[in-house]
């Protein structure tokens, strides 16, 4: 029964939102709230076992310490009152300090170190020369860019321009290769709705 | 003033591509058409990496996606976990999504009864960790960040974790994602602990991806709904993804044929115009 | 500000010190910093009650969805808290209600780009040629039925994905890195200010 009825109302929710597509409409926008109402609860309640499990229970065991991150994680709410938002500066502070930290340990060898000396490859074949070249290329656009932009003295192109348009070449295979890649994933969502709605609602897909 | 055909072919209602999309998707469902499937080098050999684990490895599987994007990879988790389980790998999930971990616990009530699975013995379910690139690199002093499991049951009572030091005990790490946890999982476990990382996620993170897998820094990857078809065919376990696929594959056709028709359209109205202005 | 200072200046020592009081003060930063994160998983929400009841208040020309969203908002976190993730009733409500709504939203996103395809992705210049021959290649390649006129499209697809594509991502991925580590210098150093909603300081 539990069972039936629920199906039944992800059918209803799943046609209601795509009335969306012809118009918006009340029942749309009741259902839209309901999906952010249940989005902030869902969040609430997963944050609420985090802190519990991370600094409540510690804490109760005698880790005083963890009073520190409780209290940091209460003063990011300070930021909902006029007069002490200011309080709410500490722990963002903490934050992105310790966000940045993490960021250059980890940048600096997994995406600088080990991705240039990836690229250091025997020009010996046409994939190493067009993945040095795209790589050299790429890096040079962004790095020189006004440089790239520039004519040489006698109004031919200069040799940065060149690099320059090749690393635009390059850069236009990778996001029209991301672009397939996103037509890829969008087309999924659409068929596990449609899979969903036209085997359990009204079942016309045989499985 | 009558439009040219030009005109007419950039300019189909929108609600006209809404009500094609509709029905060019769901035909195949409903009347499978037969499509090949091309099976990738990548997901082979992200297949073959796992299927060289012996049995009772250890294989930490992040969980990093919501509703949003489970049209894609939750078929990836459940054709990767079908695989684990059937080789006998002992699997510890971690959800890196606030809603992740619903999807494990998924695993928990549907799959793991038909291996016999036993919960805290071959497999368990770690509790989602807030703060995305900081809590994977906290992984790497594994028990600074997770001392009990979902259910909140101490980790020192489950037997899959007896002896257990942290991540150097892990065999592989895999995921399902639709975020960045495969990036941060190259980025700061890989390089201390030398974990092979199989990635299985959405397909529009896989580009991203792709310097980390030319280096090495990433074993396999396993890319969207056909990966996870893919997989499906490999491990000769098939599940939702495989009946999907010709869905796909005439979506595919479809936009394709948009684009070019929309093009076809854009290059005769410039001509036209060009030939009125006497260029 | 001096918490941002040493709390990135002891993360970073922690990367180059393995042992030590170092290596744990950075590691209990690190495990701290994921324990406010779970409070700041409330935020949003707290942003929404502000939002919305101010709505109601007011009376505003949507209350009545206003109303609706805390209501939800108010069951399932009573729920969730009392009961539990893990109990029938939330995960049927999970099942049943969320998933449908938010994967279908998602959805509706395979409509979208239809339509972009068709009306924005059009050549006017040799980069959007590039563009477009590149994404036609992937989407094509991934259709087996083309696949079997066209032998060599889903190898020209892996190529371009493996081979073009690696070179520009990983372009971008160099730029990206050194980016990354510039602005989370100036963050350490406190001259990047803005995150804390006043703007440059």
């Amino acid at each position: 029964m539990a069972q039936s009825i629920g199906t039944f109302l992800s059918g209803f929710f799943l046609i209601t939102v795509y009335s969306y597509l012809f118009k918006e409409s009340r029942l749309y926008r009741y259902t839209e709230h309901i999906y952010v109402g249940f989005a902030a609860a869902h969040a609430i309640v997963t944050g609420w076992h985090n802190v519990k499990d991370q600094a409540l229970s510690p804490l109760a065991d005698g880790q005083w310490l963890m009073l520190v991150p409780l209290c940091f994680g209460c003063l990011l709410y300070a930021k909902f009152t006029k007069r002490y938002s200011y309080l709410s500066r500490t722990p963002l502070a903490f934050m992105m300090g310790v966000a940045a930290g993490v960021t250059i340990t980890g940048a600096a060898e997994a995406s600088f170190v080990k991705q240039i000396r990836a690229t250091i490859l025997p020009l010996n074949n046409l994939d190493n020369i067009v993945m040095v070249l795209g790589t050299v290329s790429t890096l040079a656009f962004f790095l020189f860019i006004p440089l790239g932009s520039k004519k040489a003295a006698n109004g031919k192109r200069s040799f940065m321009s060149l690099v320059s348009n090749l690393g635009r070449a390059t850069m236009m295979v990778a996001f029209g290769s991301s672009f397939g890649f996103v037509v890829m994933a969008r087309l999924s969502y659409l068929i596990a709705r449609l899979q969903f709605l036209f085997s359990k609602v009204f079942p016309v897909i045989s499985q | 003033m009558r439009r040219s055909w030009a005109t007419a072919v950039q300019s189909i209602d929108r609600r006209v591509l809404y009500a094609l999309t509709f029905v060019i998707v769901l035909l195949p469902l409903v009347r499978p058409l037969g499509f090949p499937l091309n099976i990738t080098p990548n997901t082979r050999r992200a297949f073959e990496i796992i299927d060289a684990l012996p049995e009772g490895s250890l294989v930490f599987h992040s969980v990093g996606f919501d509703p949003s994007g489970d049209a894609e990879v939750w078929p990836q988790m459940q054709a990767l976990s079908r695989h684990f389980m059937s080789k006998g790998l002992r699997i510890v999930y971690f959800p890196t999504n606030v809603g992740g971990d619903m999807y494990a616990e998924a695993i928990r009530a549907q799959l793991a009864p038909k291996f016999g699975y036993e919960y805290g013995r071959d497999f368990a379910i770690l509790p989602f960790k807030a703060g995305g690139a900081p809590a994977i690199a906290a992984m790497a002093d594994f028990y600074s960040l997770y001392t009990v499991d979902r259910d909140g049951t101490p980790l020192s009572e489950l037997p899959i974790f007896d002896g257990f030091r942290g991540m150097q005990d892990v065999s592989l790490i895999t995921t399902s994602s639709t975020g960045d946890d495969a990036l941060f999982l190259a980025v700061y476990l890989e390089p201390k602990f030398h974990i092979p990382i199989v990635v299985g996620g959405a397909a529009t993170i896989m580009p991203v991806l792709g310097p980390y897998l030319a280096s090495g820094q990433i074993k396999g990857i396993i890319s969207g709904l056909a990966g996870a078809a893919e997989y499906e065919v490999l491990s000769e376990m098939p599940g939702q993804a495989i009946g999907a696929m010709d869905a796909q594959s005439a979506g595919h056709l479809f936009i394709a044929c948009l684009v070019i028709l929309g093009n076809v359209g854009f290059f005769a109205q410039s001509r036209a115009v060009r030939r009125k202005e006497g260029v | 500000m001096a918490v941002g200072f040493l709390s990135g200046l002891i993360v970073i020592l922690k990367y180059f010190a393995q042992e030590g009081i170092i290596s744990r003060i950075g590691t209990d930063l690190i495990a701290w910093r994921v324990t406010v994160a779970a409070f700041a998983l409330g935020l949003g929400a707290a942003n929404l009650i502000q939002v919305h009841a101010r709505a109601i208040i007011r009376r505003e020309k949507n209350a009545d969805s206003s109303f609706l969203l805390l209501a939800t908002m108010a069951v399932f976190t009573v729920l969730g808290v009392v009961s539990g993730p893990n109990s029938a009733a939330y995960k049927w409500f999970w099942d049943n209600v969320y998933q449908p709504i938010y994967g279908g939203i998602a959805s509706l996103l395979a409509f979208m780009i239809v339509s972009a395809s068709y009306r924005a992705f059009k050549v006017r210049n040799w980069q959007s040629a590039v563009l477009m021959i590149s994404a036609l290649i992937v989407i094509l390649g991934q259709v087996g039925l083309v696949s079997r006129v066209f032998a060599g499209l889903p190898s020209l697809s892996q190529w371009v994905m493996s081979v073009p594509n690696t070179a520009g991502m990983r372009g971008i991925t160099i730029g990206g890195a050194l980016g990354a580590i510039a602005l989370s210098l100036r963050v350490i150093l406190g001259f990047e200010r803005s995150y804390m909603g006043g703007g440059q300081q």
